[in-house]
Parts: C-alpha cells; structure tokens; sequence
C-alpha cells in the first residue's frame, strides 16, 4: 500500500475512534463498532499467520542440512496433535483441556521454578558480577521486600503503618510514575500516528 | 536454311521471321539502310554508308554456332559482337562463294575501297603462305571456327553485294570496301576514313604485362581457357600462334583461309606481301604506300614515343620506322597531339598490351598488312609480353576489325597505311585544326604515382596554365605575400602609453606563466605529427607532466578509539580461526550452586506443605485492597452476573490459582452468575479448571450434579476474545457482538447468549461486577483503560500476581480498581476466607519460607563476595 494512502487510512480511523471516545455522535458510533470489528478480525488473523509462520520454520529447520533441529519436529508433531485435538474435541472438553492442565501448566511452571532459582543465584554473584552501590542498593530492596512480601514482617494487626508502610508504599509510587510515563508515551504515540509523524504501518 | 537460330538465346526460329518467339530478340542483322536516321546530326558519312551499301535486306543466314569452342553466352556479348559473330559464321559456309563473288564484284564497289586500304594488298605474300586477310579469321576451314573481322575488309574488297550485310551493319566497317587500289575521288571523306581506319591498325605484338591490362576486363567472356575469346580468333594466323607461343594456348581452329582474289586491293597485296617477307626491310614513308597524313603522323608518334617497358615493351627500330609511315594527314593538316615523345608514350599506352608483335610470330603463311609491321608502334609493342597467365580468351584489345589487321610477321613491319590521304579528310576533320604549338598547351606528362612529386609543395602552384592571368583575376583584390603581421597598424609615437595607478596595478592578478616552450623551428621528432615544424611538442609536454603531489593527512584518534579499533581488528583476524583441541579446551566445571540453592528452596517448600497447622487469627488479614475486594463481592446481590476474566498465563496459576478459587467461591455463595472471558487462548480452559475446582472444594457443591447444574444454569464461559486489547473495547462496546459464541456452543449447540447465566445483558453494564484475574500489569492496565469507563458504578476487582501487583495498586489508589488482590498471600487469604483449608496456611508458609531462604541467599552472596572484594581490593 502506498505512503498517502494508508497515511491517510490511518490517520482517519484514529480519528474516528478518538472522536468517539470524545463525542458520544451516533453516527460515529456504528462505525467505531464496525472498525473495531475490523480490527479485531485483522489481529486474530496476524495470530493465525504468526502460527504458521512459527511452523514453517520449524519446518526448514527440521529439513535443513547445516541447522538441523531435533525438537523442530517434537514441535511440529505436537502442534498437529493439539490442533487436531482441538478440532475434534473442541475446547471444552475436558479432556481437550487436560492437555492444558496436564502439560502446559505444569511445563510453564517449571520454567518459572527454574527462571527463580536462576534469579537467586545470579542476585547471589551479583556483587561478585557488577560492583557498584546499585547492585548493594537492588541487594537490599531486592532482600527487604522478599521479606515483606512473603509476609514475614507482617504483624497480627496488619501491614505497620509507618516504615514498613513507607516501604510497601514505596513501590506504589514508583509504579504509578511509571504508569504516569506509559500514559503519556501511549497519548504522544497515539498522536504521532494520528498526525501522520509515525508510520508504523509503513514497513 | 529453313530455319534461323537466335543469337541471343540460340533456339531456332522460323527463316522468315524477324524477331526470336522465345527471347524477342532480332534475328536478322541490323539493316542499316533499313533504320531511318535518329537524329538529324546524324552524319553524312554514315548516311552514305548506308545509302552505298545498298539495301542489302538479305540478312545472313546464321550459323549454327557463332565460333567453335567459343563458350560465350550470346546474350552477353554487346550486339554489334553478336552481329560480327553471326557474320563470321555465315562467312564460314559461303565465304568461297563469297570470295567467287567478291572476284566478281563490281567496280562500283571496289572503287569505294580508299587508296590506303588499297596499298594494303601490295604487301608482299610469301609463296606457299595462304593468303590470309587478317580480316579473315583462320578458323574459317571449320564450321564452328570463329571467323574473323577480317572478312569485312576482305568484303570491302570486294564489290559491294547483297550477301555482305556486314558492311552493313557495322557503322566502323561498313564505308571500307574491298577497292583499295586506286583512290576513289568520288567517295566521301567520311567513307575514305573509315576504310582506310584498318591500316592504321598496329600489327604488333606487346610484351606480356604482369598485370593484366584494363581492355582485357572489357571481355569477361573470353576467359576460359578452353574457349577462346572472339579476339583471339579473329586474328589472323599469325597472331594467333603468337598467342599460343607465348602462353601455351591449346591449339586454336585455323583460320579460314584466305580466298585471295585475283582482284585484291593493292594495300591488302601489300599486307600479304608483308607477312609473308621474314627480314622485309622496313619501309620508308617512301616506299610505303600511301597512307593517309594522319596515320602517318600517329606512326610517327608511335615511333618516336618511349614506350614503358612494363606496358609496351621495347619497340625494334624497324618498327619504329614502320609507324614513321602515318597518314599525311595527321602530319600535316591534323597533326596528332602528342608533339613529344612523351606524347608517343601516352598513345602507346592505349594500345593494348597483348597485340602480338611481328618478331614474335612464327612463320608468316598469310601476309600481313604492311603499314602494321612496319609501324614503330608494332616495334614498339613487338616486344610486349603477354601475360602468362592470360590466354588466348583473355587477351583483349583492339576492336576486331583492328585486331585483325596485325600483321604476322612482326620482323618486318608493314607501313602504316594511313587511312586518309593526304591533303584528304574528310569535312569534320578539317573543323578540327590543331592549333599552333605555340597555342598548344603542353600534353600533361605521364603520371607515375609511383614516384613521388618532386615539386616543393611551398612552391605555390598557378590554377592557370598560361601565364597570363585572366582579366577577372586581376578584378580580384590582390594578396600579396608580403602581407602578412607587418600590415597590423603600428601605434604612432605621438600617443603614449598609459600608465596604470598603482593601486591598479596591485589588483592586476598575476599572470600564469606559461611553459617556456619555443615552438618556432621545432619539429615534430615523433607521433603522427612527426617532421611537421610550428607544433606544439607533445612527447615532451606530456612526459613532463607530474602526478598531483597527495599530502596525506593525519587522522586524529584518541587513545580510547585506538583501542576500540585495535579490539575490532582482533575480532576480524579472528574470524574463521577455527577453535584450539580439546585439550586446550577447559572443561566446564559444574555448577554446584544451583544444585545447592535449588535443594534448599525444594526442600523448605517441602518442609512447609508437609507442616500442617491451624492458620492463625492473624493469617486472615489481607491487604487492604484484598480487603476491599472481598467487601465488593460480598456487597454483591444474589443473581447478579459476574463477569470474570481469566487473563493469565498456565505458569502463573499456582499463584492466581488460590485467588481465584476464593474469588469464586465468594461469587457462589454469593448466588451470583458467573460469566467467563479471556483474552488468553488457555484463559478460557483455565476457567472451567478454577471453576471446577473451587465447587469441588466447597461442600454445598460436593455433588457432582449440583456442580454440573450449577455450572449449566449459573456459570457461562465465552471464550477467547481475539485482539488483545482491541478487543476488550469491542466487548466494552458490545458484548453480544465480540463475544457471540462461547467456549460450549459448538459442542451443545445452543446460542450463548440465550443461556441463563446471560439473562437480560445487552451491555458490559448490565453486570454487577467485573472481576480480572491476571499476571501482567499490562492487561490489567488494558482492562482498566478500556472496560472500567464503561462500567460507571460497576466495581472493578482486580487478582493480581505480586510481579503486577506494584504496577496496579495506583489503580486501585486512584479508585479505578475497587480491589485488588496481590499475589500469593492475599489470594490465599482470601481463599482461607472461603474454605478455611488449612493447605493454603501452608502454601503461605512455603512462600514465606522461601522467600526467607532466597532473601539469606542474597545476603549471603552479597556478604561473601563483599569481603572478598574487600580482600582483593586490599592486595592491589
């Protein structure tokens, strides 16, 4: 598609949609719906298209002489299992969502057991890694909201006001500047490709 | 004959008709006296010709073949050749007869013949030698020999008659009669010189030339050896064996014989007489007879020119004096152009190079004509060689009719029997007079580009040839020679030169000097241009020139950045290097940590599941946003629908997993319908699962009916919402239309939104509550961005992981999220609440024991690895 004219899409269903959010038009309203609609159809075929692009792939991998992969076709197989599974059985079924209990969940698990204790040893040669008083300071936060967050500094009466609250609020604030900086980066992001500024879509 | 052949395609045709039925070409000889004049200048003499030749109509009945051997396709050969060839063979079969008749011929006829044909036929005979007209052509005794043009001279001899068509035809030939003895002063001068332009024919034989010569290129037909060319065959005998000694010519047809008459002109008897005499002493222009003034004076300048011994060849003195014998007419009233002996160079030059020389002919059987032996241009040409590689076919030259004449015996020339007489030429001759040779601009020389011109080009050259200059000329402004740069006007002395300020002078730039180069007087020593003077040298211009001088610069680069580049240099060489053996190879050493950490936090999970307890009073408290949380559902009213979305991922459902049993076991107490939503593809069957078990632990739902009927009338699960978090706006927007199928449709087939659970919603708010269970701040940030303006008073409960709690507590600060439950402490908590299990004081437990153990690792590691830097940092 070329530059001006999917510039020009671009920029006009931004700001249908926005003026929607604004201006409670019915007119608007049905083709916001509709756009949306359009949108969400757009997205789930990407979802398809990125599904069969991580199977292709595997599937050179698998038949290519210099990079040979051995779970490319582990991979392929039990897509083709799952997909069929799904197919057949729907995802309802319980027994279609034992695959999802029985196999994912406990494989994702697993990884984020490994994932922590993979945290704890690199936090543990952190000082060893990287010098510094900002490995000291994330050592100690790192340490007291371990501590605070397991519940081992709570008392009977509740989270203490004072330092511990101090402590626990902190977080709070830093998370909330960061949402702060994520809404106002989404706003300028969202104005850039109403403006036309930045084209993401251009490739 | 009844029939004729056609000289051009050479089928036979009726004897009557007149033109060919297959090519339409004229079988009949062209009638001279038949043709009306073209043009009104035609002139007299070939009007007389034609009207004294008679109306001979009778057209020569052709011979089968023209020539014997001859090859040549008659449709090549010019018309006037094909007509001499037809003649030649009709002469074959009646030339006696002819020559009978030609005995007989009328005085009429013979008095057309001019003086100088007739002294022709005095030339002495040799007994024995046939008598041969050097008209005739030797082949004559065989039908398919050629004939030569001799005949028609032979006829001139004779009287005119109707079987000569010959005469006829050929304008050339036509005025010479066989009468030759006596002149004829009744005959015109046009007539006279056309019979007397025989006995100027030089009899001679020329050297053979290397190349050959261009009148042989006139003749492509006779090349082939095998063939003759019609030339050759016309010539009489002698030249013929000339021709076959020289070259080794196959032997040709002899001539027809020559039917001597007993009536023959006098200049044919000398012609005989002539060829026949071996050591005939050459003839005096006293002697000789009479030959027309201009045959004679061409004698002469046949004599005296120096003839190019490539060309011509060397000329005997007896032929020399020979061509002495020219007309008087050329000498006299008419002389020849060529005053000079260069002049005799350049008309022997015409004559062709491969005419047969008396000396160079065998022995003399037929006579020959006298004034062509005799000729100085026969001595001349005697010694011209043929071409050896040239026969008899590519011998070319003169015309037939003057080839013809060549005598054979070319020791002893025959005198040039000029074809006028003297005194008498005819009237177009007489307009032309030769000027004065004092008005006679001088004959260009002969030109040899072989050799270079020796005038000085600077030599300035006149276009005009006489020396005084046209009167128009010396109209035109003169340039004189001596004008030249001294013409520029010279600044008289009376102005003086301006002298410039000197401010002016300061801004005058400097001139560039030039390169101090006298280019006067220098020449070219080499290139193309070499020898040439006022050029500018080139050789040395460019061998001075220099290549530009590069000042290299210095690149200025800080220590840092050499560095930089000298590691980037490294890393290049080190490409392709292939790695050192394995036993350079250290092998890595195991990494005893993990194990230990990953033991000690197994194990203190262990330890705590396997400890069980009572919960404490205190193990009830949760945050205060999970305290909110739980105030909101249990505000909830009975029947009101939840919407609750399972927006996490498999990993995080030990954590969330707590959280959402409680909060669902809440909603069930609570009467409530429970709708199900994702945004995740494994939401959705995480759902049913937390749904499933959460009745399972309760124990108003320890029936497995109860469970199923609470889960068909009360509970609906929609599926997956495709889009992220487009599509949580649609379904903000609209439920029904993003979400129109649930996870069950396709199995029970029944529309989703016709289901209890999903009575009276149109709209997101027509729920009681929302509720997103989650693991990332990111969706949880979508849900609030995207549904909760849309709620209005609908509280929004949030579950979240403690890895997203930070990130939503603002949220639930700024009162967008009416609860929130974080991590895994709250949610078991919350589920205690519910359940009052005992397994989740112990999931809290295992969290806080290892998360103590992690919090000691860390501390640990910092502890250990401090003092060790503080130990190496002491050393140094």
């Amino acid at each position: 598609m070329k530059a001006p004219v999917a510039v020009a899409v671009a920029i006009s269903i931004g700001l249908i949609i926005l003026s929607g959010y604004f201006f409670p038009i019915p007119v608007l309203e049905p083709i916001r719906i509709t756009l949306l609609g359009w949108a969400v159809s757009l997205i789930g075929v990407a979802t398809l298209i990125g599904i069969v692009y991580l199977i292709k792939n595997q599937w050179q991998s698998m038949r290519s002489k210099e990079q040979k992969n051995f779970y490319s076709p582990v991979l392929i197989f039990a897509f083709l299992i799952t997909l069929v599974a799904g197919l057949v059985l729907t995802p309802a079924s319980s027994g279609f969502q034992k695959v999802i209990t029985s196999i994912q969940v406990p494989i994702e698990t697993s990884l984020l057991a490994v994932v922590s204790v993979v945290l704890v040893i690199a936090g543990f040669r952190l000082i060893k890694q990287k010098k510094g008083w900002m490995s000291v300071v994330f050592l100690a936060s790192a340490i007291l909201y371990l501590l605070i967050g397991s519940g081992i500094i709570f008392t009977n009466d509740g989270i203490n006001d004072g330092l511990v609250g101090f402590l626990h609020r902190l977080p709070i604030a830093g998370g909330r500047g960061i949402l702060i900086g994520v809404a106002l980066g989404s706003l300028v992001t969202g104005l850039k490709i109403i403006f036309g500024a930045e084209r993401p879509y251009s490739g | 004959m009844d029939t004729i052949r056609c000289p051009m395609c050479g089928k036979e045709n009726a004897f009557s008709s007149e033109r060919c039925n297959y090519c339409n070409a004229a079988l009949k000889p062209f009638n001279i006296s038949e043709t009306p004049s073209t043009s009104e200048n035609e002139s007299d003499w070939l009007s007389s010709l034609r009207s004294d030749s008679g109306g001979n109509e009778e057209s020569i009945p052709l011979p089968e073949d023209s020539f014997s051997g001859t090859n040549t396709p008659e449709e090549e050969a010019p018309d006037w050749l094909l007509r001499i060839r037809q003649r030649m063979e009709a002469e074959n079969t009646h030339g006696r007869e002819r020559k009978e008749d030609q005995a007989a011929q009328k005085p009429e006829e013979s008095d057309a013949i001019p003086d100088w044909l007739r002294g022709l036929s005095d030339i002495p005979v040799e007994e024995g030698t046939p008598p041969q007209s050097e008209f005739i052509s030797e082949s004559e005794s065989e039908d398919e020999t050629p004939e030569s043009t001799e005949d028609w001279l032979s006829r001139l001899q004779e009287p005119a008659q109707e079987e000569k068509p010959l005469a006829q035809e050929i304008p050339e030939i036509a005025a010479e009669d066989a009468e030759q003895e006596a002149p004829i002063p009744d005959e015109t001068e046009a007539e006279e010189w056309l019979k007397n332009l025989a006995a100027w024919q030089a009899p001679v034989s020329y050297e053979k030339p290397e190349q050959p010569t261009p009148l042989a290129s006139e003749h492509p037909e006779g090349t082939s050896e095998e063939h003759p060319s019609f030339e050759i065959f016309q010539q009489p005998e002698h030249i013929r064996e000339f021709f076959k000694d020289e070259q080794n010519i196959p032997e040709q047809p002899e001539e027809h014989p020559v039917e001597r008459s007993e009536e023959q002109p006098d200049w044919f008897k000398a012609l005989q007489q002539q060829v026949g005499s071996v050591e005939e002493p050459a003839i005096t222009p006293s002697e000789e007879p009479e030959l027309p003034s201009w045959l004679r004076d061409f004698d002469r300048t046949i004599e005296t020119s120096a003839v190019s011994g490539e060309a011509l060849g060397e000329v005997s003195s007896e032929q020399d004096n020979s061509l002495k014998a020219e007309p008087a007419f050329l000498e006299e009233e008419n002389p020849l152009p060529f005053s000079d002996e260069k002049h005799d160079e350049g008309i022997s030059a015409f004559i062709p190079e491969n005419i047969t020389t008396p000396e160079n002919r065998e022995e003399k059987e037929t006579p020959e004509i006298a004034f062509l032996e005799e000729s100085s241009a026969t001595n001349e040409i005697q010694n011209i060689k043929l071409p050896e590689e040239e026969s008899l076919e590519n011998v070319s030259g003169l015309p037939d009719w003057l080839s013809s004449v060549i005598p054979e015996n070319e020791e002893q020339p025959s005198p040039v029997v000029p074809p006028f007489e003297e005194n008498i030429l005819p009237d177009w001759l007489n307009e032309v007079q030769e000027p004065p040779e004092s008005e006679k601009a001088p004959f260009p020389q002969v030109f040899d580009v072989y050799q270079p011109v020796d005038r000085n080009p600077k030599v300035p050259v006149s276009p005009f040839e006489e020396p005084e200059l046209p009167e128009w000329f010396s109209e035109l402004p003169q340039h004189t020679e001596t004008s030249s740069v001294s013409e520029v006007p010279v600044p008289s002395e009376e102005i003086a030169p301006a002298e410039l300020p000197t401010w002016l002078k300061a801004m005058k730039p400097e001139e560039p000097r030039l390169p101090l180069s006298d280019a006067t007087g220098f020449l070219q020593q080499s290139g193309p241009l070499a020898g040439l003077p006022e050029i500018l040298p080139s050789v040395e211009q460019t061998l001075s020139i220099r290549k530009t001088s590069v000042q290299a610069g210095k690149l200025l680069i800080s220590d840092k950045q050499q560095r930089s580049a000298d590691i980037i240099a490294a890393l290049l060489n080190r490409l392709g290097e292939t790695t050192t053996s394995a036993s350079a190879k250290k092998k890595a050493g195991f990494n005893w940590l993990r194990l230990i950490f990953a033991a000690l936090l197994i194990l203190v999970i262990l330890v705590s599941i396997i400890m069980t307890q009572p919960a404490s009073s205190g193990f009830l408290l949760m945050s205060e946003s999970a305290e909110a949380a739980y105030t909101a559902i249990d505000s909830l009213a009975p029947d009101q629908p939840v919407l609750v979305a399972f927006d996490f991922e498999p990993g995080y459902n030990g954590e969330l997993s707590n959280a959402g049993r409680g909060i669902i076991q809440h909603l069930v107490k609570k009467n409530t319908r429970l709708v199900f939503v994702s945004t995740s593809a494994t939401g959705t069957v995480l759902a049913d699962t937390t749904l499933l078990d959460g009745l399972k632990e309760m124990p108003e739902m320890a029936d497995q009916t109860i469970r199923d009927s609470f889960i068909v009338n009360r509970t609906v699960n929609l599926g997956y919402l495709a889009g992220g978090t487009a599509s949580l706006q649609e379904f903000a927007q609209n439920p029904k239309l993003a979400a129109r199928y649930g996870l069950k449709a396709p199995m029970d087939g029944i529309p989703t939104w016709s289901l209890p659970a999903l009575a009276n919603i149109q709209s997101i708010s027509d729920f009681g509550m929302v509720i997103v269970i989650t693991d990332s701040s990111e969706t949880g940030r979508a849900w609030v961005e995207q549904v909760e303006p849309r709620l209005g008073a609908i509280p929004l409960i949030m579950a979240s992981t403690s890895l997203a709690a930070p990130m939503l507590e603002p949220y639930y600060e700024s009162a967008q999220i009416n609860g929130l439950v974080m991590g895994l402490t709250d949610g078991s908590r919350y589920h205690v609440r519910m359940t009052s299990s005992p397994s989740d004081a112990n999931v809290e437990l295992a969290l806080q024991a290892s998360a103590g153990l992690v919090a000691i690792i860390l501390f640990a590691g910092f502890m250990i690895f401090s003092i060790q830097n503080l130990r190496s940092g002491r050393k140094v």
